[in-house]
């Protein structure tokens, strides 16, 4: 299959400071509409993901004083533009994530291009947008 | 008073029946934004629950020909609207379903009355006020 995670990816993505608070975290979450939030360090390098699902799991701490360094995600699911878009959803449903970090070529590159959404594959399901040529 | 299940959840949900197929499921949730769709019997009751993991878990799947009892995940609890939220976040927690289908027990069916699911967790949690918005959405304006 020719298709690409170039060719369903949103460019660009929403980012937090690690040093954040999950109350704010949670906040920008939630006036943006997003289910996601990429940290990134002072060097705009990727630490990770905060999901919606990682902030529920902090439900009984102090969401004032804990740091979404404390609760991310591992900065591993990621992905790059030219990984076939097969590999990407396998990643994604092995481990049960919605979204996968886009980062640029080397994957060891830490600069965030975009974000590929499950929203968006299922939206190709239902266009019958996964023949090859889009 | 503790908030309930009910004061934070989605009122109805999207249902599909077990023979649709993969697409139809597909363009149900892009058409209506939502995130999961409900399985249900013929009599309306809850069978089974589709979300974005089963959908993906099937891409390269025929989508016109496999159909919605072929990919759904079985549906066996019953979260009570009345529960308190932090009973409801428990059992998120420990099953990690993250979206939990409720069913009003008072109607003697397993009919699907809501859903709760982990953003509208994220949003009680977050405690954002009234007019809280524009600080965090006006150029420069976030705290």
């Amino acid at each position: 299959m020719a298709e690409l995670v170039k060719h369903l990816m949103r460019r660009g993505a929403m980012t937090c400071n690690e040093e954040m608070s999950v109350r704010s975290v949670a906040q920008i979450m939630v006036v943006n509409r997003l289910r996601y939030c990429v940290v990134i360090n002072k060097k705009c390098e990727v630490q990770g993901m905060i999901s919606a699902d990682s902030i529920l799991r902090a439900y009984d701490k102090d969401l004032d004083a804990v740091r979404a360094k404390d609760i991310l995600q591992s900065h591993s699911f990621t992905t790059t533009p030219a990984t076939p878009l097969p590999a990407a959803i396998a990643l994604m449903t092995k481990n049960r994530r919605e979204h996968l970090i886009v980062v640029g070529d080397p994957p060891t590159n830490r600069s965030v291009l975009g974000i590929l959404d499950a929203k968006d594959i299922v939206r190709s399901i239902a266009r019958d947008e996964k023949s090859e040529g889009r | 008073m503790s908030v309930r299940v009910c004061d934070i959840m989605h009122k109805g949900v999207i249902t599909c029946s077990s023979k649709e197929s993969l697409r139809n499921v597909a363009a149900m949730l892009d058409d209506n934004q939502f995130r999961s769709v409900v399985v249900v019997n013929e009599n309306g009751e809850v069978w089974g629950l589709i979300t974005y993991m089963e959908l993906l878990a099937h891409y390269r799947d025929d989508v016109d020909t496999v159909e919605a009892s072929q990919i759904m995940r079985p549906y066996r609890m019953e979260v009570d609207p009345q529960w308190p939220v932090e009973k409801a976040i428990e059992l998120m927690k420990k099953l990690k379903h993250y979206h939990l289908i409720i069913v009003d027990p008072h109607v003697g069916t397993r009919w699907p009355v809501g859903m709760l699911t982990s953003f509208d967790i994220v949003q009680y949690m977050a405690h954002l006020e009234p007019g809280h918005h524009e600080s965090f959405l006006r150029l420069g304006g976030a705290k």
